[in-house]
């Protein structure tokens, strides 16, 4: 237990306040334009302290800003901006779910940049686009950390600690190199060792379930079966990553409630660790 | 009020180029934002900005063209739609949901104008308007606080010369103002886990 945790334990104690976990889909939900993240916000008001985790980052780092990343390179190999996708297009044909994740996503900008209607020449589009890609890269990590109380880090991520760094040749490095278990960088073994009880309790769950659990949680449950017979199975990144969800709960098992926009998992992990789970953009669709 | 030393991160592509550190005074409020040299004062050194003649209370808020016009820059940007950028926001009605739509668009318009200037920018002044552009095309109806930012920002993007330190203050007070850099992936559903 950290300092803050400790200060956190005490003060709660004392004054009640009500504590709150959140998993990456919601931070997402969270950095939104202010009408969208104002549902969230709102919703979370009434909890003093906000915690995630370090593994949501990572996820956040790997899905959103390396992506970004990738746009920002591929605007800087173009004259204007509408050859960006023909761009995309040929280059990763061969790759269709990066290819429709990077299109979805430069469709997004897209129309975020086009909510005022006037022409800008082309090398104004390019230098607006960049701009905007690299400075939301830039400060995602600022933002982050300033939008929760505190980040457990259980799992000792190296990788998710790593923030977007702007070398000196004004390229931004957003990698995240490989871990291996011949070279360990986490404590992610010693986590699953100290919580192993949780992680068992979600592994039965799954299987009592399976016809019913989502493809990601009958994944998890094999990875699960795998580190409870070496838990240095999980120190390779091709492994963890597919536990994203179950280590950003049990990061948080100290939390009140758990907060998620990712029903089809969350709703069993916090079955499981006893948590009521809030998921703000479901209640406001549901109630109109 | 903090002091702090600023070491690096001087744009190449600035046009002028100084060794002496520089003292950068805190982020209070919009008075106490100036930058000190241990030497003469930049000002000293490079003369005052120029401030433009045109009679700019004539024009109409939605009068977007003026970057057409030759006007003096700043760090390579139009000063005149800077300046209107000003006046606009000192003069914010957010009392009144019309004149506020239309005030929220004209500064749209005018920030989305300066990007044609912002070409030949440095990636300070790049990054500060992209900062900019990105909360004035989030938020709806800017509060006084949230305008007293913009401004700020305006006033950074009015300097020749602009540093790392700059651009890493006006992030945090535009996040501080609940403004998200990431606002760009509002229209992005596919939520889920990330991966």
């Amino acid at each position: 237990m950290t300092a803050t945790e400790k200060v956190l334990k005490e003060s709660r104690r004392e004054q009640k306040i009500k504590t709150i976990h959140i998993d990456t889909s919601l931070q997402i939900e969270r950095c939104k334009v202010q009408k969208k993240a104002q549902v969230v916000e709102q919703r979370l008001k009434e909890f003093g302290f906000k915690s995630t985790s370090s593994y949501a980052k990572l996820e956040f780092k790997r899905a959103w800003l390396q992506r970004l990343l990738y746009l920002y390179a591929a605007s800087q190999n173009i004259d204007r901006l509408d050859e960006l996708i023909g761009y995309i297009n040929h280059n990763l044909g061969a790759h269709p779910m990066h290819q429709r994740r990077l299109n979805t996503c430069l469709q997004a900008i897209e129309s975020f940049l086009s909510k005022i209607n006037e022409s800008l020449s082309p090398a104004a589009q390019l230098t607006r686009l960049q701009s905007h890609i690299r400075n939301a890269i830039l400060s995602a990590y600022l933002w982050w950390d300033s939008s929760i109380t505190h980040e457990y880090n259980g799992t000792g991520c190296a990788r998710a600690a790593e923030q977007p760094i702007e070398l000196s040749v004004g390229k931004i490095d957003v990698s995240i190199p490989r871990c291996r278990r011949d070279n360990i960088k986490c404590s992610i073994h010693q986590f699953f060792e100290k919580n192993k009880e949780h992680f068992n309790a979600i592994k039965l769950k799954i299987e009592a379930r399976v016809n019913i659990a989502s493809k990601e949680l009958q994944e998890t449950q094999k990875i699960i079966e795998a580190a409870e017979s070496n838990p240095e199975y999980l120190c390779d990144d091709r492994n963890c990553s597919k536990l994203g969800d179950v280590l950003i709960a049990v990061d948080g098992l100290g939390m009140d409630y758990f907060a998620a926009n990712n029903d089809k998992e969350w709703l069993l992990l916090s079955e499981v660790l006893r948590k009521p789970l809030i998921n703000p953009v479901r209640e406001a669709k549901t109630a109109g | 009020m903090t002091v702090r030393h600023i070491t690096s991160g001087v744009d190449e592509g600035s046009i002028f180029s100084f060794n002496e550190p520089i003292l950068y005074t805190g982020t209070g409020g919009l008075e106490q934002r100036s930058i000190k040299t241990s030497g003469p004062s930049v000002v000293d050194r490079y003369g005052p900005n120029e401030t433009l003649s045109a009679n700019m209370e004539a024009l109409p808020r939605a009068r977007i063209a003026l970057a057409k016009e030759r006007k003096p820059v700043a760090g390579g940007l139009n000063k005149s739609l800077l300046e209107r950028a000003k006046d606009i926001i000192d003069s914010f009605n957010h009392h009144d949901v019309m004149e506020a739509t239309i005030d929220l668009e004209s500064l749209r318009g005018i920030v989305l104008q300066l990007w044609e200037s912002a070409t030949n920018g440095t990636r300070f002044h790049k990054e500060i308007l992209a900062t900019l552009e990105s909360a004035i095309l989030s938020v709806e109806s800017p509060n006084e606080s949230q305008l007293s930012v913009f401004k700020e920002a305006v006033m950074d993007l009015e300097n020749d010369i602009l540093t790392q330190a700059h651009v890493d203050v006006i992030r945090g007070r535009f996040i501080a103002e609940g403004f998200s850099p990431l606002a760009l992936l509002s229209e992005v559903e596919d939520v889920d886990d990330g991966n």
